[in-house]
């Protein structure tokens, strides 16, 4: 339903050109749900944010970007022509694709009570009448498991907890009805659990409403649980892309590799932990060739470092961005 | 008093806040037993882990720990080599002799840190330091990496000769693996992990025999978040220096602790040597906390015991057991009756009236 293709997102900053996304491009089937991993820059909020046109002003896409999005009427949007301010961005932010944050705090409005943000969602999308949109967003909070929603309706949203805060910005989302979710790391902020009981949720609401999903987060814990496919990004590259349990199980990319194996574990105490070796480099200096060559333990002089590798397909329903499996730059077998 | 290797003794600390609630003519003060009654020991050279959701009381814990906030009840001993001179009752001689020592070997001991006066205790935090969470906002941006990392050294007083003082922070920036060519350059400069070596560099830098490490490795990312654990367990193999390792991720305190602590709304309700805790934990929130945390691994089993509800708000604890509103077993004595903290087996300490019929063995 949504099929992103050679996106790359450039930012024009005093410090010069800066391009935080290059050539990324994924595909979300209808019902499904796809993981975004990747620490802290590699640029997955800002690949969704382009999906729903929410880019700051200084922002360009490349020309070969295609974002091609299915709408719940069958037509085709290609998302990066839609005008700016235009009835059809309108309809599709929230309507077609809804979003939840990080941080319910920052996406309610702290002066409206919670019904009022909801009710007013629910009227633009579905363009139906004052009561009508309460009794609909009342159902909602009901639904994401907020007691007593009858009466929470009209909290404002310091009034609630962060479990709680969060699945109201969940109910709000799921009150326009949209087709796809972005949901941007929505349990990160959340005690453990607060977050088991959300995903349990977002899983449950998922198998009701059959809505697509993607799914950002750091934590491939997280991912393991709830993502059927997963691609992994490295400072605006997907570098490796597959099903979940494939890409756990059998990692290809080294940086997939090593982010597995610097995860702690609960079964082995005390063990050393083995970290990816150096640091994330900033995006103003983004390494040649292979962005992952300056961390990776196997990376290959004179290639990794000069040439950025192609998409490879080492699998079937797998992809991966590396030169170790490329048989002729490697020179050795590809398995 | 001897107690053999321990460092600091937390005898039934609480810490209250007053919390002011403004009504139209009159306002009302309730108080907030942010912490209540708590006690545990850290040993020379080791990690205690303390565990828990947000509003715990974790982060009161550490800080009225190092006097950062005052108790409002109970005793925080900080055991030196040798025994036996209370510091915060002793005066003229004893002292002067104190001073001394702080600024020498610091051989006396054990010192009652909830009742130092100020002056006594700016000498004493030389002794004692905190990591924060956030590698960002708790580096000035006007000072040099090097200027941040002598400043404790300046600021007790331990150090005066700048020479001195160079080459301390230098040691101590090798040490957290900095390079030293970097000690001119401003905090901007540096990535989360590098800020966060920093950090600890500056906490360690007067060689203190304690160091809470407040969230320190909570906003890091995965791969340099296992870096960051494997260097504070070498410096403290190094330095000999004791941790209080405050996190609400559970697997990072696996690594780090020798002994855990799990808290819940103001109280602990388990306390144990990690293996024990992680691997046959004897609460049902202990249980509950290991069990949500979703591992990377698509076959395992994931069932996370469900617990209903919010954490409750500190200031309207429940009645009887604090936990029995999410409890799925509790029954109506834990809504009556408060949970003794009692010790289970040696070293293994539970508030929970049925943990003997619980097994919640994980091997």
């Amino acid at each position: 339903m949504l099929n992103v293709e050679n996106l790359s997102i450039s930012f024009g900053t005093d410090e010069g050109l800066i391009t935080p996304v290059q050539g990324v491009s994924f595909s979300v089937e209808a019902g499904k749900t796809l993981g975004l991993v990747g620490e802290s820059g590699s640029g997955k909020s800002i690949t969704t944010k382009a999906l729903m046109r929410l880019l700051p002003g200084n922002a360009r896409l490349s020309p070969e970007t295609r974002i091609t999005y299915r709408a719940k009427n069958g037509k085709e949007i290609q998302v990066e022509k839609i005008k700016p301010h235009s009835r059809a961005l309108r309809s599709l932010r929230g309507g077609e694709i809804g979003m939840i944050f990080q941080e319910p705090m920052a996406s309610f409005s702290p002066v409206y009570s919670v019904g009022n943000q909801m009710v007013e969602a629910i009227r633009l999308h579905r363009g139906c009448g004052k009561r009508e949109a309460r009794e609909l967003a009342v159902e909602m909070l009901q639904k994401v498991g907020i007691s007593n929603a009858a009466v929470r309706i009209d909290q404002y949203p310091h009034e609630m907890s962060g479990g709680m805060r969060q699945r109201a910005m969940i109910a709000l989302a799921l009150s326009a009805g949209p087709a796809l979710l972005i949901a941007d790391e929505p349990t990160t902020a959340l005690d453990v659990t607060i977050q088991a009981q959300v995903l349990d949720l977002m899983r449950e609401l998922q198998r009701d409403l059959g809505m697509a999903m993607i799914f950002i987060t750091h934590d491939l814990g997280v991912i393991a649980q709830i993502a059927d496919e997963v691609a992994v990004m490295y400072l605006g590259t997907i570098v490796e892309r597959g099903a979940t349990r494939d890409v756990i199980r059998d990692p290809k990319h080294p940086y997939t590799q090593g982010l597995l194996k610097a995860i702690p574990s609960l079964e082995t105490l005390h063990d050393r932990l083995s970290p990816v070796p150096g640091d994330i480099p900033s995006p103003t200096e983004r390494p040649s060739g292979c962005p992952f060559h300056t961390r990776c333990p196997d990376a290959i002089n004179n290639i990794c470092n000069i040439k950025t590798p192609v998409e490879l397909t080492p699998a079937p329903g797998r992809a991966v961005r590396c030169w170790l499996h490329d048989e002729a730059q490697s020179g050795r077998s590809a398995a | 008093m001897t107690t053999g290797n321990v460092l600091i003794e937390v005898r039934d600390l609480e810490v209250h806040f007053p919390i002011q609630k403004k009504k139209l003519f009159s306002s009302e003060v309730q108080t907030l037993r942010a912490v209540d009654g708590v006690s545990f020991n850290i040993n020379r050279g080791e990690t205690v882990g303390l565990v828990g959701e947000s509003g715990s009381g974790k982060t009161t814990v550490g800080r009225a720990i190092l006097r950062a906030i005052d108790p409002t009840y109970g005793d925080v001993f900080f055991h030196t080599i040798d025994d036996d001179i209370n510091v915060a009752n002793s005066d003229g001689e004893e002292l002067r002799k104190f001073r001394q020592h702080m600024n020498m070997v610091f051989s006396e001991g054990p010192v009652q840190l909830s009742s130092l006066a100020a002056e006594r205790l700016r000498l004493f935090r030389s002794k004692m330091s905190l990591v924060f969470q956030d590698p960002y906002s708790s580096l000035n941006p006007r000072m040099t990496v090097r200027d941040i990392i002598a400043e404790p050294l300046i600021a007790s007083g331990m150090m005066k000769d700048r020479d001195a003082i160079d080459a301390r922070v230098r040691e101590i920036a090798s040490r957290c693996k900095l390079n030293l060519e970097h000690l001119r350059r401003f905090p901007h400069a540096f990535s989360g992990g590098q800020r966060q070596r920093i950090c600890i560099a500056r906490a360690l830098v007067s060689k203190p025999d304690f160091v809470v490490c407040d969230e320190s490795v909570s906003a890091l990312d995965v791969s340099i978040q296992a870096e960051i654990v494997n260097l504070l367990k070498d410096l403290q193999e190094e330095m000999g220096v004791a941790f209080l390792f405050i996190a609400h991720d559970l697997s990072v305190v696996a690594q780090m602790s020798h002994s855990v602590a799990v808290m819940y709304v103001g109280k602990f309700v388990e306390y144990g040597p990690t293996e024990k805790l992680f691997f046959n934990p004897k609460h049902p929130y202990t249980h509950a906390l290991l069990s949500a945390i979703p591992q990377a691994d698509p076959d395992a089993e994931f069932n996370p015991i469900k617990l209903t509800g919010e954490i409750p708000n500190p200031l309207d604890a429940p009645e009887g057991c604090r936990f029995n509103t999410r409890c799925p077993f509790a029954n109506d004595r834990c809504a009556t009756k408060a949970p003794e903290w009692r010790q289970l087996e040696p070293e293994h300490y539970v508030a929970c009236h049925y943990s003997e019929t619980f097994d919640f063995s994980r091997r």
